[in-house]
């Protein structure tokens, strides 16, 4: 009997976000992907609670000297397999601060990341087809 | 407030004082009803071989900002803290301790504020001699700690920096008896990004890029504070038609936050069906914004001598029509949440902020009003269109979560009448005036201060040679932090999640 395969994570992935220092844009527009007009639930994305439920972190900022520890932390905390995708220019060593005294150049510097969505911030439709296109839906 | 274009009085008093007399001078500016601004710290060792603090007032009728200035010797920059007799500057006072080794002797609190835990004592990123770009290895020293209850029976709940849901980083330690809450504390700093120090040295011209993304959800009103402290100090009148548009992104902002606002409290107590909706709401008033404005939360909409690009007659017809639809929908979507009697029980009598608490700690915005608090930067020192176009004054006495709810819905409506008069009233013209001769190698003092859809953000701003040589902002959430930790003791733990939202304080502001 051939077994069909589906890829790993296609149909469900559990999202847990970390502000590592953003002006709360990002925030604004991923905290949209779930409301009625975008409605990422549809595709099998949600957010959840706790990085023990996650698939995926999301972080969005340039990673600030005091929140690099919580980062690590909430990144450990995570089960296998985990994925990490940095959201937004910040996140990418785009941000205007990025250097300074009180912060690193972007999440890069701190953990492996699989995927980026720019933008500045990015739209709610970019993260929901970024997060697909990283699913294989798309 | 005052442009340069009110003519002949001076837009700022300074006023130098020795450290013996700063609380004096201060406590007779407030007895004359002016209202404190801000403060700043800043390093002159180079030139004047001292720091600089400086106390920014309004006066409590028309008049210049009042500047009280203390000069202070390097080896001991210290002066008799301003706390007791101005609680609102108590964060400030530890704020300026942290970035420029500035000393309030007798502050009730010597905890660090912004640095990280593991920042090394004795080094403050914001003197001049230490340099942008510094990453000191980990030290033990300055780390915080937090305030606790303590007693039998009596638990602590320490929660963040990273929460449940999708929100800025913060740090909250409880204490609780079974499920009061005794006491809370907040860890900010999180996000510090080192905003000030990184601007210090850019010319005028090139920072408003960065200054827009100190915090995107009230970025207009970061725009406009500093676009009007460069304008100031320049000396440069903005055309009637930039007044006016100006004013329309300032409003839309309003909106786009008061609906966020509202939207985020029935979230808070389970009221999904309301939550939702407001949510469409929302997303409808950002994507007039980005038709209108070319961007969902404004960055890049407004420029020092005006705004950055003109609204076309077709985008302002469109905006407008959207706003008249929006109207409808928020009207029919608010009073059906206070007519839901679970959703009503839950926000009265909940988070009461008193009146003389809101008063006495400086609160600012729809929170300080909800409690009583007549004041708003609108009114009280008017500037732009706002001189023309009075908005009405919205005030609730209950201080609970209810009230601000109020104050909130009430207030929209206030911006959506506003904005119909503006797009409607519209003068041609210029949207951006060239800049005055000089203006690239233009030095002073200048302050820019607007009411946010949080209150009043304040942009205070040197310039030398036409390079930032100090900008400190103090963001309307900067005011109000304080102002919700005398909010929830007495409170259930889970009624927290809906008291800080109906604070709605911004982390990204504060930290800088």
């Amino acid at each position: 009997m051939g077994k069909r395969t589906v890829p790993l994570l296609s149909r469900s992935l559990q999202l847990r976000h970390v502000d590592a220092g953003s002006c709360n844009g990002c925030e604004s527009e991923l905290a949209a992907i779930t409301n009625p007009i975008y409605d990422a639930q549809r595709f099998g994305v949600d957010v959840v609670a706790s990085p023990r439920h996650a698939d995926v972190l999301t972080v969005s900022g340039p990673v600030t000297r005091q929140m690099e520890e919580a980062l690590r932390r909430t990144h450990q905390a995570m089960g296998e397999p985990r994925l990490v995708v940095s959201v937004g220019d910040c996140a990418a060593g785009g941000c205007p601060f990025a250097g300074s005294y009180a912060s690193h150049r972007g999440v890069g510097e701190v953990l492996r990341v699989d995927a980026h969505i720019p933008g500045c911030p990015p739209s709610p439709a970019d993260i929901v087809r970024h997060l697909r296109a990283l699913m294989g839906q798309v | 407030m005052s442009m340069a274009s009110e003519g002949l009085t001076p837009v700022l008093a300074v006023q130098e004082v020795e450290a013996s007399g700063l609380g004096a001078a201060v406590a007779a500016s407030l007895g004359r009803g002016a209202r404190y601004l801000t403060m700043a710290a800043s390093d002159h060792r180079e030139d004047e071989g001292r720091l600089r603090v400086d106390v920014v007032l309004a006066p409590g009728g028309p008049g210049p900002l009042e500047v009280l200035r203390l000069h202070l010797p390097p080896q001991r920059a210290e002066y008799a803290s301003l706390t007791p007799i101005l609680p609102a500057v108590h964060w400030d006072e530890r704020e300026a301790r942290d970035l420029l080794g500035v000393v309030p002797l007798g502050h009730p609190d010597p905890r660090p504020l912004v640095l990280p835990d593991d920042w090394p004592r004795g080094l403050h990123p914001l003197r001049r001699d230490v340099p942008w770009d510094v990453h000191p290895a980990s030290a033990v020293g300055a780390a915080w700690s937090a305030r606790l209850a303590e007693g039998e029976g009596v638990v602590h709940m320490p929660v963040g920096p990273v929460h449940a849901g999708i929100i800025d980083s913060g740090h909250f330690a409880f204490s609780l008896m079974g499920e009061s809450i005794l006491h809370l504390d907040v860890r900010l700093g999180w996000k510090h990004r080192g905003v000030e120090k990184t601007v210090e040295g850019t010319p005028w011209e090139e920072a408003s890029a960065a200054v827009e993304r100190v915090c995107a959800t009230c970025s207009a009103s970061q725009q406009a504070a500093w676009s009007e402290a460069v304008e100031q100090i320049l000396g440069w009148p903005l055309p009637p038609r930039a007044v006016w548009l100006r004013t329309i992104l300032l409003e839309c902002e309003r909106l786009a936050n008061h609906i966020n606002d509202i939207a985020a409290l029935p979230a808070g107590t389970g009221y999904t069906v309301a939550a939702m909706a407001g949510s469409v709401l929302k997303e409808r008033m950002l994507r007039l914004a980005a038709q209108a404005f070319g961007h969902r939360y404004l960055f890049g909409a407004i420029r020092p001598g005006g705004v950055a690009r003109d609204l076309d007659p077709a985008a302002g017809t469109g905006l407008r029509q959207g706003l008249g639809e929006l109207r409808g929908d928020l009207e029919r979507l608010t009073q059906r949440m206070l007519r839901h009697p679970g959703f009503v029980d839950r926000i009265h009598g909940t988070g009461v902020l008193r009146p003389s608490t809101a008063r006495d700690l400086g609160g600012v915005g729809p929170v300080a009003r909800a409690s009583g608090v007549r004041q708003d930067l609108r009114l009280d020192r008017p500037y732009l269109a706002y001189r023309q176009l009075a908005p009405l004054l919205v005030v609730e006495e209950e201080g609970d979560v209810a009230a601000r709810l109020r104050v909130r819905i009430r207030e929209a409506a206030v911006s959506l009448e506003l904005l119909d008069r503006l797009l409607h009233g519209l003068p041609p013209g210029p949207w951006r005036a060239p800049a005055p001769a000089g203006a690239e190698r233009a030095s002073g003092l200048g302050i820019g201060a607007c009411e946010s859809p949080r209150g009043a953000q304040v942009h205070y701003l040197e310039l030398r040679q036409g390079r930032i040589f100090r900008l400190r902002i103090r963001s309307s959430s900067f005011a109000n932090w304080p102002l919700l930790l005398e909010a929830v003791p007495g409170n259930l733990i889970g009624d927290f999640p809906l008291i800080n939202k109906s604070f709605e304080l911004c982390y990204a502001c504060s930290d800088r």
